[in-house]
C-alpha cells in the first residue's frame, strides 16, 4: 500500500498517511472550499488501510483552524478509526494544539468526549 | 431550559416523544418494525449530537476569527501611523504580494529641515526636545495629508514629503499643492513658535524649505523583505540641495517649479547655485506668497513677461525707501529708453 502525501495550501494541511510507520499526520489550518474532495482520497486511503492492518496506529493531528463542513468530516474519520478501535485495534490520536490556544484545546475536548480509543490532548510549548 | 435545549428544543420534543413510543409496553418489542424504528432513533440521536457538536466548534472557530480579525485591525491602525496615507491605501487595495517593481513620473519633491535645531534646544530637557519636536513634526504631517503629500520619511527633524504619486492631479497641481503646503507650513510655524517661547525655548526654531519638479523614479525599493516605498533622481538631490541653501523661514524652488506656480505665486529670483550630480548652475526662486495673498497688505504687486513689481509697504524699512525710489526711478528711465 503506497502512502498518502498531501501538500499543504493556504486553506488544506499537509497530509502524510504512511502504512509502513502506521502514522497518519494533518498539520495546518483546515478550511477547503470543497471539504468532500479534500477529505474523499483521505477517507478511501483509510478505508483501505484500516481494513488491511491490525498494527498499532498513532495519529498526529495539529489543525489549530478548521471550518464547520471540515470539522463534520474529522468526526467521520475518528469514527472510523473508533469503530476500528473497537475491533481491538490499537489506536491513539494526539491533537495538538498551541500553548495558550484554549479554543483548540476545547475542540479537541469535543472531539474526545465520544470516542473510546485513547484520545490524548497535548499541548504545544511556544 | 439550558442554552444546548434552547438551541434545539424541537429536536428535543422529538426524541422525547420517540421514547416514549419505544418505551410503550404494548409495543412488539421483537417486531421488525420496533428494530428499524429504534435503529433510527439512534441514528437521529446520533446526528443531533453531531450537529450539536459542529454548532459549537463552529461558534468557537468563529470566535477565533474575530479574535484574529481584531489583531489585524490593530496591527493595520498601528502600521498605518508608519507609513503616508496612500502607501497605506495602495497596501490594502493589492491583492498579491508586493514586488519590487518602480516606475518613471513627473513629481514635486518637498524637503524641510529644522535650523540649527540642536543649539535651538540645548536649554531644553531630552523629553522636552521629544515633545517639541514631535509637536512639530505632527503639525506638518498635518498639513502634508491636508494638502494630500505623499511623506516618504522623517529623517531626524527633517521632513521628506512628494506630490504626483500615488494619485496625480496633473505636474502644475501637484506643484501649486506643495508649494501652498510649504506656505501654510511657514505660516503655522509662526504660531508654534509663539506656543513654544511661552514655554520656555529661548530661541524657537526656524525651518528651510527646498521644492523642485520633475522626472523621478518612484516605487518599491529595498529586498523581498524589506521595502521602502520611496523615490529616486537626482530631483530629489536638488529639492534637498535647494533646502540646504535657504535662508531661515525661506522656501527655495526650482526653476521648473517656479514655472509651474509662477501664474499663482509670487517668487523672487535669487542667485544661481551649484547642485553636486547636477553639471550646470541651477536658478532657484524664493517663494513669497500667492498674489491674493498679497494684495491683502499695503503693497504694490504685479507681475507679467519681463516685469516683475512687488513693494510691501508695511515693510519695508525706512531707512531703504530712498534706495527703493532710486531703483523705480532708474527702471523708468530704461523703460522711457526702451520706448522711443
Amino acid at each position: 500500500m503506497n502512502s498518502l502525501e498531501i501538500a499543504a495550501t493556504n486553506t488544506t494541511p499537509e497530509v502524510l498517511f504512511d502504512p509502513n510507520m502506521n502514522l497518519l499526520i494533518m498539520n495546518g489550518e483546515l478550511y477547503p472550499e470543497n471539504a468532500t474532495a479534500f477529505f474523499s482520497p483521505l477517507i478511501n486511503w483509510l478505508e483501505g488501510f484500516l481494513g488491511k492492518k491490525n498494527e498499532p496506529i498513532t495519529c498526529n493531528i495539529n489543525i489549530p483552524y478548521f471550518n464547520t463542513s471540515s470539522s463534520k468530516y474529522l468526526m467521520h474519520i475518528f469514527e472510523m478509526l473508533n469503530r476500528a478501535h473497537k475491533k481491538e485495534k490499537k489506536i491513539i490520536i494526539n491533537w495538538y494544539y498551541e500553548e495558550g490556544d484554549e479554543m483548540s484545546m476545547e475542540c479537541g475536548e469535543e472531539f474526545q468526549e465520544d470516542l473510546d480509543l485513547q484520545f490524548e490532548l497535548v499541548e504545544k510549548k511556544s | 431550559m439550558d442554552e444546548k435545549q434552547e438551541i434545539q428544543t424541537e429536536e428535543s420534543r422529538t426524541i422525547h416523544r420517540a421514547e416514549k413510543v419505544l418505551g410503550n409496553d404494548k409495543l412488539d418489542k421483537k417486531s421488525y418494525f420496533h428494530d428499524e424504528y429504534s435503529y433510527l432513533f439512534k441514528q437521529y440521536k446520533k446526528l443531533i449530537k453531531q450537529m450539536e457538536k459542529m454548532v459549537k466548534m463552529g461558534d468557537i472557530q468563529q470566535q477565533k476569527v474575530t479574535k484574529l480579525n481584531q489583531r489585524l485591525d490593530l496591527l493595520a491602525k498601528n502600521l498605518s501611523k508608519y507609513v503616508s496615507p496612500q502607501i497605506f491605501d495602495l497596501m490594502q487595495s493589492e491583492k498579491e504580494d508586493i514586488k519590487i517593481q518602480s516606475h518613471r513620473t513627473q513629481l514635486t519633491v518637498f524637503f524641510s529641515d529644522i535650523v540649527d535645531f540642536t543649539s535651538s534646544t540645548e536649554n531644553l530637557q531630552p523629553e522636552d526636545t521629544t515633545r517639541i519636536l514631535n509637536e512639530y513634526l505632527e503639525e506638518m504631517s498635518q498639513i502634508a495629508l491636508k494638502f494630500g503629500g505623499t511623506i516618504d520619511k522623517f529623517i531626524g527633524d527633517a521632513v521628506m514629503i512628494f506630490f504626483g504619486d500615488p494619485q496625480s492631479k496633473g505636474m502644475q497641481e501637484d506643484a501649486l499643492t506643495c508649494v501652498a503646503m510649504a506656505i501654510e507650513m511657514q505660516k503655522k510655524l509662526i504660531d508654534l513658535r509663539r506656543i513654544w517661547s511661552n514655554r520656555g525655548l529661548q530661541n524657537p526654531f526656524k525651518v528651510r524649505i527646498g521644492i523642485a519638479s520633475g522626472y523621478c523614479t518612484v516605487g518599491n525599493f529595498g529586498s523581498n523583505n524589506r521595502l521602502d516605498y520611496t523615490i529616486i533622481g537626482s530631483i530629489v538631490n536638488l529639492a534637498s540641495r535647494l533646502e540646504s541653501s535657504a535662508k531661515p523661514d525661506d522656501i527655495l524652488v526650482s526653476h521648473e517649479t517656479y514655472s509651474l506656480i509662477k501664474d499663482k505665486i509670487y517668487c523672487e529670483k535669487e542667485d544661481v547655485v551649484m547642485v553636486k550630480g547636477i553639471p550646470f548652475p541651477v536658478q532657484k526662486y524664493k517663494v513669497i506668497d500667492f498674489y491674493g495673498n498679497l494684495k491683502v497688505h499695503e503693497e504694490i504687486s504685479e507681475y507679467f513677461d519681463g516685469f516683475s513689481i512687488y513693494v510691501d509697504l508695511d515693510y519695508i524699512p525706512q531707512n531703504n525707501i530712498d534706495q527703493a525710489i532710486s531703483y523705480l526711478d532708474q527702471s523708468i528711465n530704461a523703460l522711457k529708453k526702451l520706448k522711443e
